[in-house]
């Protein structure tokens, strides 16, 4: 008999997100992803100052500022008729960058890793190290009070096998939990770097219509670049490495193909290698129903629909460019404050795998063949998903030396462009950018020289989207079908396909949900 | 001790400034335990917590019930971030929302943002959105160790090391955005509306250092709280005049058209209004 699992909320993710699955013979045979806050930013600045957006959208969320700031920032440039300076370019870039490299290994350390070794295996350390020594003492404490977080995760996995080279190692583990630690620095260093040229993070300031406000220097650009250094080795002697361990062994085989998304991918493209835009370091792109060779985006092509969000079906099937934002809490059969984005009618995944597929990084096309990612039937699941991340957060390191010798030095070294100060009386305005977690879009329509309309589409909508009006699943939805859950009582292997997923539910709006009445319940505030 | 960090109508931000300290927090934190967290650990239900650091306003049924039940089972309330102690940029507008037929499943959103001492007696305030990863670790470790934190009572001024030109060109104030030509001299000069001048410091005026106005994140200084002939509008004409040598009815009229700006953080606050004495923050 099928049970109906909810878990909700997911935990180490950012925001609130509920899933709920029905399981039947141990498989996931249905889910619903429900985002249930509502935080309504794109009303509070509806009347306000167009400048205001940069400022007040960037607080949609504290984790990911640097997108929102910088969508925010290319939405006014395009509705003032900005011609971006080539180093507000480039520090635009850098900036976007070093935010990758934070929340890609925030995400794999501090929010995924856990699932994926037995943390008490580091009682059983063997090696000599004295740095790990003394965090197995310290686990052995907390262990012995029988108090192991944040390092246990909820869910023990009956896969925790202790074989070598499995998540049982004793070596392995704490070699991981050791990184868990050293990720916390590493994270902090890519944070100096955003406030190099941008103040602070988050909330960082530094970005306005019509450029950047600091200009490189030699003191700025040697500061950026030694972190920088720092940074890239230690992606790819540890964190590449960890993943490619975890990756590679055979208790998490299965999910290279188990967790797929339905086989659609979307980026809009992200890091502009030319003054004009046309150029990007990561190409927009359309992959549909596995065919790996994209086709063109085309943004006219976005629609979103309400059918299952708590929002007035009036506003169904609108394109974001005239998208409203009315809520209407009373609906029945809705069950998500996300609205369903489509591309041509169609879910589509976004993020560090979609990027990957559509630019086909020979780094990561390597990688994905040694592991038979692309051997039949192709299927892209949890594991690529992880993996598509590192690789990304390495390569993006490598490009940000070149922009970083891009920049030209000097008085007149242009940073702004003074059209940004120029507020048209009425004008439309798009940012397209690729966030850490993939297609982020913010429009706006200026009227009477206010912000009349701005709406934001952002990739936790797209990935975490509820059905469509036909209703045809979102890719996290989707992506959970079939996944095995052998005890109802565990649903490990669900968390570990969301997050995967890297989901961002503050981005996505704000009602914090209570209790429920479901078959099982779990529930962790 | 159980310290646990609770995000209510919030962003993450404030927890994702604290996680900033590094190496530091989590030797901290080694030393004593994480009640819950629901970015960090996997704990299933509200444990009892000496310190407890409550982000994000107030602004629906649930996040009064769950700051409730916190408040109720734990020692120390601190409200971090500007958005627990004054409302931050939730309150900049009032939002009317149907009531749906079961509250259980969405609860009812309040039509203003309320900052977390309407609802529950809070110990300490540290604003900031974010409060500096330094201040909050600072006062995080503090309160660890039982000892009073830091107070920051000077303005985001006197951080900076912007100049004051003898007289500004007397220009009126345009906006709050806008890079600054380069010369290092005060925001104000540039005819860019600062609001260094009435702000808490304590974030060593890192916006005006990279060419960016302060916007006022962490709240009203205390000179601006701490007395009825103060208020952030007020402070803000008198220093604009003062600075740019424009004339004040000038200013003040010019100001008046950017109330949203300077009371973005505040909008949703009584000490916007009102002065309280008593919310002085630490921190």
């Amino acid at each position: 008999m099928a049970q109906v699992i909810s878990i909700d909320p997911v935990t180490r993710i950012e925001g609130h997100l509920r899933i709920d699955v029905e399981v039947s013979n141990g498989v996931v045979t249905d889910a619903w992803s429900s985002g249930t806050m509502f935080r309504g930013y794109e009303m509070l600045i509806q009347g306000k100052h167009p400048w205001d957006a940069q400022q007040v959208m960037e607080r949609i969320c504290g984790v990911c500022p640097l997108v929102h700031g910088t969508a925010a920032s290319y939405n006014l440039d395009s509705a003032m008729g900005v011609k971006l300076p080539n180093n507000a370019r480039l520090i635009r870039n850098l900036a976007l960058g070093a935010n990758y490299i934070q929340s890609h290994i925030l995400h794999f350390y501090h929010l995924v890793a856990l699932d994926y070794v037995d943390v008490t295996a580091v009682l059983k350390y063997s090696g000599t190290d004295p740095a790990l020594k003394l965090l197995q003492a310290n686990i052995a404490v907390l262990a012995k009070n029988n108090d192991l977080y944040p390092f246990l995760p909820r869910y023990a996995s009956p896969d925790y096998i202790g074989e070598p080279g499995g998540p049982g190692d004793a070596n392995l583990a704490t070699e991981l939990v050791g990184h868990y630690v050293q990720a916390f620095e590493m994270r902090k260093k890519a944070q100096e770097m955003l406030t190099i040229f941008y103040g602070r993070m988050p909330s960082f300031v530094g970005t306005i219509p019509g450029g950047v406000t600091t200009p490189p220097t030699l003191t700025n650009i040697a500061a950026f670049r030694s972190r920088l250094h720092d940074l890239q080795a230690w992606i790819a002697d540890v964190y590449v490495a960890d993943v490619k361990a975890v990756a590679t062994m055979p208790a998490y085989s299965a999910f290279i193909k188990a967790g797929d998304s339905g086989g659609n991918f979307m980026a809009y493209g992200g890091f502009d290698q030319n003054q004009a835009g046309t150029d990007k370091y990561f190409p927009s792109g359309i992959i549909e129903n596995y065919n790996l060779t994209p086709s063109a985006f085309n943004n006219q092509q976005i629609t979103e629909s309400v059918k299952y969000s708590w929002y007035n079906d009036s506003t169904e099937g609108l394109k974001p460019a005239v998208g409203k934002t009315e809520p209407q809490v009373t609906k029945s059969g809705a069950y998500s404050f996300l609205k369903a984005p489509r591309y041509n009618g169609k879910p589509m995944e976004v993020g560090p795998l979609a990027r990957q597929l559509i630019k086909k990084d020979p780094v990561f096309m390597a990688l994905a063949t040694a592991i038979g990612v692309l051997t039949p039937p192709v299927k892209f699941g949890i594991i690529p998903r992880i993996g598509a991340r590192a690789v990304e957060a390495l390569l993006v390191s490598l490009e940000m030396d070149k922009w970083l010798d891009q920049l030209t030095l000097g008085i007149g070294s242009d940073i702004w462009d003074p059209k940004g100060k120029q507020i048209p009386n009425s004008s439309n305005g798009m940012g397209l950018v690729e966030g850490p977690r993939g297609a982020l879009g913010h429009w706006i329509t200026i009227s009477g020289g206010k912000t009349g309309n701005y709406q934001a589409v952002v990739p936790t909508t797209w990935n975490g989207s509820p059905r469509d009006k036909s209703g045809v699943r979102g890719p996290i939805e989707n992506s959970l079908i079939g996944i095995p859950v052998p005890d109802v009582n565990n649903p490990i292997n669900v968390v570990r396909c969301v997050r995967s997923f890297d989901p961002c539910i503050a981005c996505a709006v704000h009602i914090i949900h209570p209790e429920n009445n479901s078959v099982k319940e779990f529930r962790v505030v | 001790m159980y310290v646990s960090t609770v995000a209510l109508g919030a962003c993450g931000g404030c927890e994702a400034s604290l996680l900033a300290a590094g190496e530091p927090l989590v030797s901290l934190l080694s030393e004593h335990d994480i009640g819950f967290s629901s970015l960090l650990v996997d704990r299933r239900s509200i444990t009892p917590s000496d310190v407890v650091l409550m982000s994000g306003c107030v602004r629906n049924a649930e996040e009064l019930r769950l700051a409730e039940e916190v408040a109720r089972t734990s020692r120390k309330i601190v409200a971090v971030g500007t958005c627990a102690v004054y409302g931050g940029v939730a309150g900049l507008r009032r939002l009317e929302i149907e009531r749906s037929q079961d509250e259980d499943v969405l609860p009812r959103v309040f039509a203003e943002a309320r900052p977390l001492d309407q609802v529950m007696s809070v110990e300490m305030y540290v604003p900031g959105c974010p409060p500096p990863t330094g201040i909050l670790f600072e006062t995080v470790k503090a309160l660890m160790e039982g000892v009073q934190p830091l107070r920051h009572d000077a303005t985001v001024c006197s951080e900076c090391d912007r100049r004051v030109a003898r007289r500004g060109p007397a220009r009126a104030v345009s906006s709050s955005s806008g890079p600054a030509s380069g010369e290092g001299v005060c925001l104000l000069n540039e005819s860019l509306l600062c609001l260094g001048p009435v702000t808490r410091g304590g974030c060593n005026a890192s916006c005006p250092s990279v060419g960016t106005v302060c916007s006022g994140c962490r709240g009203p200084s205390d000179a601006v709280l701490s007395s009825q002939l103060h208020s952030l509008y007020s402070d803000m004409v008198s220093c604009v005049a003062r600075t740019t040598g424009a004339r004040r009815d000038k200013v003040a009229a010019q100001v008046e058209g950017m109330l949203d700006v300077v009371y973005t953080y505040t909008a949703c606050d009584p000490v916007a209004m009102f002065k309280v004495r008593g919310k002085v923050p630490r921190g």
